[in-house]
């Protein structure tokens, strides 16, 4: 169950003036009609979009960024992107995954921008959200294992990290996890593989 | 499929960090901001653009004809086009070019009339010599005609400063569809005769020694030695404490359209500060505001500029706060920045 409990049918929307009141929005109002009406340009439909999307789509990119300092900025370029295209998005019903899209091509910039700022020295934020440190009370194993993934994570290529994550982490089936990356299915395959292999690696020289 | 992994990680997303999102992404989207970003594209290009010009443009920075080739002479009886999109008209008359600088164009119209289409925004000062009236100009349209003993200005479009002891009060500021006419031979005629040696002041310090013929821009015979001793003499009169005889040979000297531009310039600027000096701030501005516009050096420029503005103070004019900004963009760490800044305040 969502950690929302039985509210998580309900939607908070922010009154764009403070004397208006916060309207509460039913869930039951289906995703393709929110669309629609955001396409409309009807505001507090796309309010509703993105309260309905945030919290999932805030934790699966500070999980894939493992550093919390970037996650607001990614998801803001998400949805300025995602309302800016709104009206490319072909099949409405598939706009959580259109959005994931969008936000994991963000994350990858993010990703390379990184490593420039790496290469000259200047990138000096903390990884504040990776498995280890996300992890709600593990055993002392777990938590090892855990490290052990994130020491992988944090060497291998960007996308091949992402890969891995959305499959592994994020629980995507590989052609999701391949459309989301937008790359072929073989392509994810090896991807993933190629992060099993250092984890195996890794674990092997634990032992 | 369930991930194990996703399941035991606690969340990151809060409703505070929500709210703070959705905020940034209104503002983000909001057309002010917008419109700011596309400003700033907007300038970024435009920067480059003048950048990629000041390269191409090559050495001088002078003002360059469509076909590209720096102008270098006057035009007589034909229209010539600029790169920057200006154009002279001057198929009525004759005009001669004294300057063409990164930062001014200077030319002379000897005779008829001429139509100038000065491009806005543009770093060089446009300044038309007519007779004894000069017209500053910085982006507009407008028309000067020299006929006979009188010139005609008039605007077409953007604003002008025209200039000249026969202008009404010394000076004009004309907007579009206005116009002024001075005349060439009041001036002539009220100039006493030269070869006299220091006159007496008349009633303004700008009257000045005649010539036995109008004073023609441009055509120096004997100018070199008639300044020198000019300069001499204003020298020795400061010395010998006769400041308002020295302040009426340096006049001569600024005035005269033969001079060097330089030693005019020089004499402007020392008769500026002898006038101001003496409580008459009225000629000093005239004289600081030639002086800049003839073209001073560094550091005499700037302190033209600081003694203009002191001047235009002590006459409570109220285009000295103009002037104060004037310097204090001009030079912001500028020796007289405190002084002036405590003048304005």
């Amino acid at each position: 169950m969502s950690r929302f409990g039985p509210l998580a049918h309900l939607t908070q929307v922010m009154p764009a003036r403070r004397d208006e009141p916060v309207r509460t929005i039913s869930t039951e109002v289906d995703v393709p009609t929110l669309v629609s009406r955001a396409l409309d340009g009807d505001r507090w439909a796309e309010e509703a979009l993105y309260r309905r999307h945030v919290h999932e789509l805030t934790n699966v990119v500070a999980r894939l960024l493992g550093r919390t300092a970037d996650v607001d900025d990614v998801i803001q370029d998400t949805f300025v992107t995602a309302f800016a295209r709104l009206s490319t998005l072909r099949d409405t019903a598939s706009f959580a995954g259109w959005l994931r899209r969008i936000a994991v091509s963000a994350c990858l910039m993010r990703f390379r921008r990184r490593k420039l700022l790496r290469t000259f020295g200047l990138d000096r934020s903390s990884e504040d959200a990776t498995l280890d440190a996300l992890a709600h009370e593990p055993s002392p194993e777990r938590l090892a294992e855990l490290r052990t993934i994130d020491r992988v994570l944090a060497r291998v290529a960007a996308r091949d990290r992402f890969a891995w994550m959305l499959h592994h982490v994020e629980g995507l089936t590989l052609p999701e996890t391949a459309a989301t990356l937008e790359v072929s299915l073989a392509t994810t395959k090896r991807a993933i593989a190629r992060v099993e292999d250092v984890l195996s690696a890794l674990r092997e020289e634990g032992r | 499929m369930t991930s194990p992994i996703r399941e035991e990680l606690r969340d990151v997303s809060t409703e505070a960090r929500a709210r703070q999102n959705w905020e940034g992404i209104r503002v983000r989207r909001s057309p002010r901001t917008k419109q700011r970003v596309a400003w700033a594209a907007i300038s970024l290009a435009a920067v480059g653009a003048i950048a990629s010009l000041w390269f191409v443009r090559g050495d001088s920075g002078a003002l360059r004809t469509s076909a590209d080739v720096v102008w270098r002479e006057g035009v007589r009886g034909a229209r010539v086009a600029f790169a920057d999109g200006s154009s002279i008209d001057a198929r009525r008359g004759e005009l001669e070019l004294l300057e063409n600088e990164r930062d001014r164009l200077r030319v002379w119209l000897r005779d008829g009339a001429a139509t100038f289409d000065v491009t806005p925004g543009g770093a060089r000062r446009w300044i038309v010599e007519a007779g004894s009236v000069t017209v500053e100009v910085m982006g507009t349209r407008f028309d000067v005609r020299v006929v006979e003993e009188r010139v005609r200005v008039d605007v077409a479009r953007g604003r002008v400063f025209v200039r000249g002891p026969t202008v009404p009060r010394g000076g004009v500021m004309l907007g579009a569809g206005e116009s002024v006419e001075a005349s060439v031979a009041d001036l002539v005629a009220a100039l006493p005769p030269r070869s006299e040696g220091p006159a007496p002041l008349a009633s303004s310090p700008r009257a000045r020694p005649a010539e036995s013929e109008p004073t023609i821009p441009g055509t120096a015979r004997d100018a070199p030695e008639l300044q020198a001793s000019g300069l001499d003499r204003a020298d020795t009169l400061r010395a010998q404490g006769r400041a308002r005889e020295a302040i009426h040979e340096l006049v001569s000297v600024a005035d005269d359209p033969r001079a060097d531009r330089t030693e005019r310039a020089l004499a402007a600027f020392t008769a500026g500060k002898l006038l101001a000096e003496s409580g008459d701030h009225a000629e000093a501005i005239r004289s600081f505001e030639l002086a800049s516009t003839l073209g001073l050096g560094e550091p005499l420029r700037e302190d033209a500029c600081a003694r203009r503005a002191e001047s235009l103070a002590a006459l409570r004019d109220p285009r000295m706060a103009e002037a104060v900004y004037e310097y204090l963009a001009r030079y912001p760490r500028g020796r007289h920045v405190e002084r002036l800044r405590s003048l304005h305040e």
